[in-house]
């Protein structure tokens, strides 16, 4: 009775259809494999808007060859009345919310990630703590690699809870911070003069971008903050280094003395006495 | 004749009908790009992006192996130097009437210092040398208590030469415009590069509407032009062909044909409307028949040495060689040599130890990008050590900064 009922639901797998559905099976393997080969190439030899668009697209379509590629097969499998289609999804429905309900929610959030795209591929984000560039957005999870070039996979599911930070937004550049810490006396318009200068000089730095000398009082002295634009996002570690390294020279050339941490001296009576170095 | 009118903006516009005009800067309007020529750089751009090589399509009308390069003497028979005559005479006008300081920009290699030389000479001006490198990092009191202060006007050639990107390199310049726009200076003129413009305008006061500059050349203007440059100590009529396609290209005293004024509009659009460039690279295409072999034609060979005779005696033929191929550069671009040519541009040339200090790269990688350029033909050093972007490689040097997002110049 029971294979009777499931006969009445499912068409008969005859060696045409499962041709058919090896042949639908193939020509959408093969063309997820082009889109996520060529596109990711090709966008690679990009710059710019042009290389995010394109990186951004290869979740897209191949959301859209699976829809397609699973429309195509469900009828040839499955008789298509309302009935059966009820019956077959419910029941795939169930057994993936009980057995693999934590697959299932990734999947889902993949789906809306195409959608709500809080991450692109080429996007610099955050989450979790982990902090880089995305390569690949797969139906499952995405995957980063870090400044340290760990490649990090990460599910989808972080989207329910975890906050994205993204630091791009699809956009070809990201804004970058370079902290320098200034000994509490010293002519702090000169500081800042010199540190916009810095970024007005980097040859990496994107002119058209806005460039802001933030300065905050602390109780060691003052952290002065360099907030500017590289001109490409994948350079940014290389911006803040020459940054750094250019505006300590450009402060040191100025006088401008940089706080220290405290260093501890222990006496011969075996006591602490805390000295500032400057 | 020339007639004048004050436009909206106070700007005197003059609409001479010589092939030079003065325009400010915002005027200045690169010739447009022939809809071929468009497309072969995309194909182009198509086949750099898929990793694929040039190869050529058609059969040439003469060979490029079989014709050769003209001497140095002839080359300056068929392109002579620019006579700046005119281009300083229309400066003066404007010099006469505007501000006490008026700046004349120009992209690389354009000629706008020899127009400023031209101009300084007929007027007796000053001519300011820039500050040394080390006067511009300890900001240059001493070069500036130096200007000239007599009241003859000065012209000051190469403000590119006045700063350096560096954090202690823009004190000066900003030190210089300041007095200069105050009136401080007294009359001069401040001629810059294109590139340095574009970068000044971020980083100090720039005045946008004491700016002039050559307007581009299109077609048209550059055939009367290398018309023009064509001495009288050629003893026949010239008529210039493309190698490829056998067509007249241009012809002195006569009238060239369609497929010339495209060539020599494709010409425009590749320079941008830079003249000099365009002299340059019209220059370098240049190419005469082979030497013919001895006793086969005694009487040709006795008549003119490098050019073909035609059939008609009173007309040589010089050869138009296709453009020469893109470096190979473009294939494979490499951040680091961006920086290198983008430096090179913003401060028309620099020294090899200098580039080192102002990049943020190890000078041996330094020297190795700058060896690559140089066997790429786009950098050339000066026998100092003074490297600076080739004029055949500056539209390559320009479409690779573009395509990797840096600071372009608006020419």
């Amino acid at each position: 009775m029971k294979a009777e009922k499931l006969s009445n639901v499912l068409n008969d797998l005859t060696a045409g259809v499962l041709l058919d559905l090896a042949l639908i099976l193939a020509v959408a393997t093969g063309l997820i494999l082009i889109v996520q080969i060529t596109l990711p190439w090709l966008g690679n030899r990009l710059r710019g808007r042009r290389r995010h668009w394109l990186l951004a697209m290869v979740p897209l379509l191949r959301l859209v060859i699976i829809v397609g590629a699973f429309l195509w097969m469900v009828p040839i499998v499955i008789d298509p009345s309302l009935q059966n289609m009820v019956a077959v999804l419910g029941s795939l429905g169930l057994a993936l919310g009980f057995a693999l309900k934590d697959y299932a929610s990734s999947l889902v959030a993949g789906i809306v990630a195409v959608g709500e795209t809080p991450y692109r591929n080429g996007d610099w984000v955050e989450i979790d703590g982990v902090y880089g560039e995305v390569t690949n957005v797969g139906m499952r999870s995405l995957q980063l690699v870090t400044a340290d070039d760990n490649l990090v996979t990460i599910p989808h599911l972080k989207l329910w809870q975890e906050p994205i930070s993204n630091a791009n937004n699809g956009g070809p550049q990201l804004q970058c911070a370079t902290d320098f810490h200034v000994h509490p006396q010293h002519d702090g318009a000169k500081v800042r003069a010199a540190l916009h200068d810095v970024a007005l000089t980097s040859p990496y730095v994107a002119l058209d971008r806005i460039i802001l000398v933030v300065a905050e009082e602390q109780p060691w002295g003052t952290l002065y903050r360099l907030r500017a634009y590289p001109i490409d996002a994948r350079q940014q570690f290389r911006f803040i280094t020459d940054l750094t390294v250019r505006g300590k020279a450009e402060l040191i050339r100025l006088g401008i003395a940089f706080a220290m941490v405290p260093t501890f001296e222990t006496t011969a009576t075996g006591a602490d006495t805390g000295s500032q170095e400057l | 004749m020339t007639q004048q009118a004050i436009d909206a903006n106070g700007c005197d516009t003059e609409q001479d009908p010589g092939i030079w005009q003065l325009v400010p800067l915002e005027e200045y309007r690169p010739p447009p790009t022939p809809a071929t020529r468009a497309a072969r750089a995309r194909w182009a751009s198509l086949k750099r992006l898929f990793g694929g090589g040039r190869h050529q399509d058609e059969t040439p009308a003469r060979a490029e192996a079989d014709l050769r390069g003209l001497p140095e003497q002839q080359l300056d028979a068929l392109v002579a130097a620019v006579d700046w005559g005119p281009g300083a005479d229309l400066l003066q006008r404007r010099f006469e009437r505007g501000d006490a300081v008026r700046f004349v920009i120009g992209p690389p290699g354009s000629g706008h210092v020899e127009l400023l030389r031209r101009w300084g000479t007929e007027q007796g001006a000053r001519w300011v040398t820039p500050p040394t490198y080390r006067d511009i990092l300890e900001s240059g009191a001493g070069w500036l208590t130096g200007w000239p202060s007599d009241a003859r006007c000065w012209v000051l050639p190469r403000l590119e030469h006045c700063w350096l990107r560096h954090a202690a390199g823009l004190a000066l310049v900003r030190e210089l415009l300041d007095r200069a726009l105050a009136g401080r200076l007294g009359r001069g003129i401040i001629g810059c590069d294109s590139w340095a413009w574009a970068y000044l305008r971020y980083v100090a006061t720039v005045p946008a509407h004491s700016a002039l500059t050559v307007q581009a050349f299109g077609g048209e203007r550059l055939a009367v032009l290398f018309r023009d440059l064509v001495t009288t100590d050629c003893p026949r009529q010239v008529r210039f062909c493309n190698a490829q396609t056998g067509k007249l290209v241009l012809a002195v005293d006569g009238e060239d044909d369609d497929e010339g004024g495209a060539e020599l509009q494709s010409l425009a659009a590749r320079c941008r409307g830079n003249v000099g460039l365009a002299r340059e690279l019209w220059r370098a295409r240049l190419r005469a028949e082979p030497e013919p072999k001895a006793g086969a034609d005694e009487g040709a060979a006795g008549q003119d040495e490098g050019s073909a005779a035609d059939s008609d005696a009173n007309v040589t033929t010089v050869w138009v060689a296709p453009p020469p191929e893109e470096p190979a550069l473009m294939a494979d671009p490499d951040e680091e040599l961006a920086l290198v040519l983008h430096a090179l541009l913003l401060h028309n040339g620099l020294p090899g130890p200098l580039l080192a200090e102002l990049l943020p790269l190890p000078p041996f990688r330094v020297q190795a990008c700058l060896h690559r350029l140089a066997v790429a033909g786009v950098a050339a050093a000066a026998p100092a050590g003074h490297w600076h972007v080739a004029a055949p490689g500056y539209p390559t040097a320009r479409e690779l900064l573009q395509a990797q997002g840096f600071l372009l110049d608006d020419f």
